[in-house]
């Protein structure tokens, strides 16, 4: 088994049980917990068996109050022997910028890393930028 | 400097312009725990018009090279010309891995997010680890 990490070896050198990364806690809105966010404002998630949808939602002014609805790329465990996903990285195309997200559960919050990089001529005077952003539950409002 | 990388969908990079100071996060960055079983230290340094960044995963009795990938650069807002963040996506044919990073305080905060992509059993999993400057960029040229 070939690895680049001393981490990524398993141990006694056993396969881990095959099975897909459940995103169930993931499910339902969250809410910044920044309520004068100039950025993210709302993120829903929803499951479709295994596949995890999300779509996340702007102030409306500096953000577009809509931004879709996205599968991310990796949904990711929290060790490398599997069990319920508590993390992904996917991306936006809003058109003027593409924004790569990482996000992770924590302690009942969404920590929610934007970085967001400008596609067209307003880059001169927009530099690509990074958010870092806490969500709470809506149910929790 | 007037050139970056932007990453599109899996991971390929595309050229787009690049205005960002890079002073803060090049040169040599070191896991803070000497025990580290995952990434050991990263290497940014400017090759051309690009910034790169190389990985080296924990091992005995060497560290493992991961080798070079390009580096996508941010800063704290979009104002800012000081790039404190950045990521990169490293594909190893058995395994590929998003960094998601910023600085804080001094120390580069590093998320992964690894997929195993080799049958091996091993889940995707997240992973988030802190690194101190070892050396200036000055150092590793």
């Amino acid at each position: 088994m070939k690895y680049l990490r001393v981490q990524d070896q398993l141990e006694n050198g056993g396969a881990a049980a095959p099975g897909t990364l459940s995103p169930s806690d993931f499910s339902g809105s969250w809410l910044n917990t920044n309520k004068d966010t100039p950025g993210i404002t709302r993120v829903t998630c929803r499951t479709d068996g295994n596949t995890l949808r999300v779509r996340f939602e702007g102030n409306g002014s500096s953000e577009p109050s809509d931004w879709g609805e996205v599968t991310p790329d990796v949904l990711c465990a929290a060790n490398i022997r599997g069990g319920p996903a508590m993390s992904f990285v996917g991306s936006f195309d809003l058109g003027f910028k593409k924004v790569r997200i990482g996000a992770n559960l924590n302690q009942g919050l969404m920590v929610i890393a934007s970085y967001h990089s400008c596609q067209n001529h307003d880059c001169v005077s927009r530099s690509n930028y990074f958010a870092r952003e806490f969500f709470h539950r809506a149910d929790q409002s | 400097m007037d050139n970056s990388e932007l990453y599109g969908a899996g991971g390929t990079a595309v050229a787009v312009k690049r205005t960002l100071e890079v002073s803060t996060l090049l040169g040599e960055w070191s896991n803070t725990n000497n025990s580290a079983t995952g990434i050991a230290r990263l290497v940014l340094t400017e090759t051309g018009d690009q910034i790169v960044v190389r990985v080296f995963g924990a091992g005995h009795p060497q560290p493992f090279d991961w080798g070079e990938a390009p580096a996508e650069l941010f800063a704290d807002l979009p104002g800012l010309m000081q790039a404190t963040s950045f990521t990169s996506f490293h594909d190893l044919g058995f395994m590929s891995v998003w960094l998601l990073t910023y600085v804080v305080k001094g120390v580069l905060v590093v998320v992964s997010f690894t997929r195993f992509q080799d049958g091996s059993g091993r889940s995707n999993y997240f992973g988030k680890e802190f690194f101190y400057r070892s050396r200036e960029a000055a150092a590793v040229q």
